[in-house]
């Protein structure tokens, strides 16, 4: 079950980390974000960020299995601070996603990394306490249309 | 995963008819593919309009699927959302596969799932 709560420009929420949980943690995000008021743009950028980040866990960290994943998001005047913290296993993003694979080699995979990189801004990766703490953010914009 | 399957002239036509196509469909969806394909038709055309959200395990997907069905038989795409036609260009699989803007007429259909 995703565990939800926000507070004002804030929003915390846990889950299970299985694929099935991530997509209804994405949509949590989505409404939230869309409430207020973020443009379009900036939300399917960091929907995919997150599916990105998210399903990296459940599959590599977790080894297709699902375990406890939180995601705090703080939202500012210009950018979108997110931090993802699990008990999966560790993790080295420095050596991850700096190029994406040759569009010859038709490669499946590979490509995760090199998105959440491409579309996110200071990404840091700590190990602590047996917990890997990822942080990045986002630049966003308010939509100056109504809904 | 639903999806619905047509001719286009020569073209077999898979539409998918889900909002998602992500790590939670990305195996269901090569099985879709490998299925759907045992019936006529070359250009396949994937007609991903319906599709408003693609990650990179349903891109991985999409590029099995074309590997799979090999030279002989391109597979092209069709309908564009904004946030598809966005990760298609900063992977670089526009220069990949052949892309079209709008979704071909169906000449006869059959919906699945």
């Amino acid at each position: 079950m995703t565990d939800l709560k926000t507070f004002g420009s804030r929003l915390e929420l846990e889950c299970q980390g299985s694929l099935c949980e991530i997509r209804e943690a994405l949509e949590h995000v989505a409404v939230y974000l869309r409430a207020r008021r973020i443009k379009r743009e900036w939300i399917e950028d960091l929907n995919l960020v997150l599916a990105e980040a998210l399903s990296n866990i459940a599959r590599h960290g977790y080894r297709d299995g699902s375990g406890w994943i939180k995601l705090e998001l703080d939202l500012g005047e210009t950018s979108l601070d997110c931090e993802i913290t699990d008990l999966g296993a560790k993790f080295d993003p420095s050596i991850l996603g700096r190029s994406t694979p040759s569009p010859t080699e038709l490669a499946e995979g590979g490509y995760g990394w090199f998105i959440i990189r491409s579309l996110t801004r200071t990404l840091k990766y700590l190990h602590e306490d047996g917990r890997n703490i990822l942080r990045f953010s986002i630049p966003v914009a308010v939509s100056g249309e109504a809904g | 995963m639903q999806f619905t399957l047509g001719r286009a002239g020569d073209a077999l036509v898979i539409a998918v008819e889900e909002t998602r196509l992500d790590a939670a469909l990305a195996l269901t969806f090569k099985d879709m593919v490998r299925e759907s394909t045992t019936q006529e038709g070359s250009p396949v055309i994937l007609d991903l309009s319906k599709v408003e959200f693609l990650d990179s395990s349903g891109l991985g997907a999409i590029v099995g699927a074309m590997k799979l069905l090999g030279p002989e038989r391109p597979l092209e795409i069709a309908g564009l959302t904004s946030g598809v036609r966005k990760l298609f260009r900063l992977t670089r699989m526009d220069t990949v596969f052949k892309i079209h803007d709008r979704a071909p007429v169906i000449d006869s259909m059959k919906a699945a799932e």
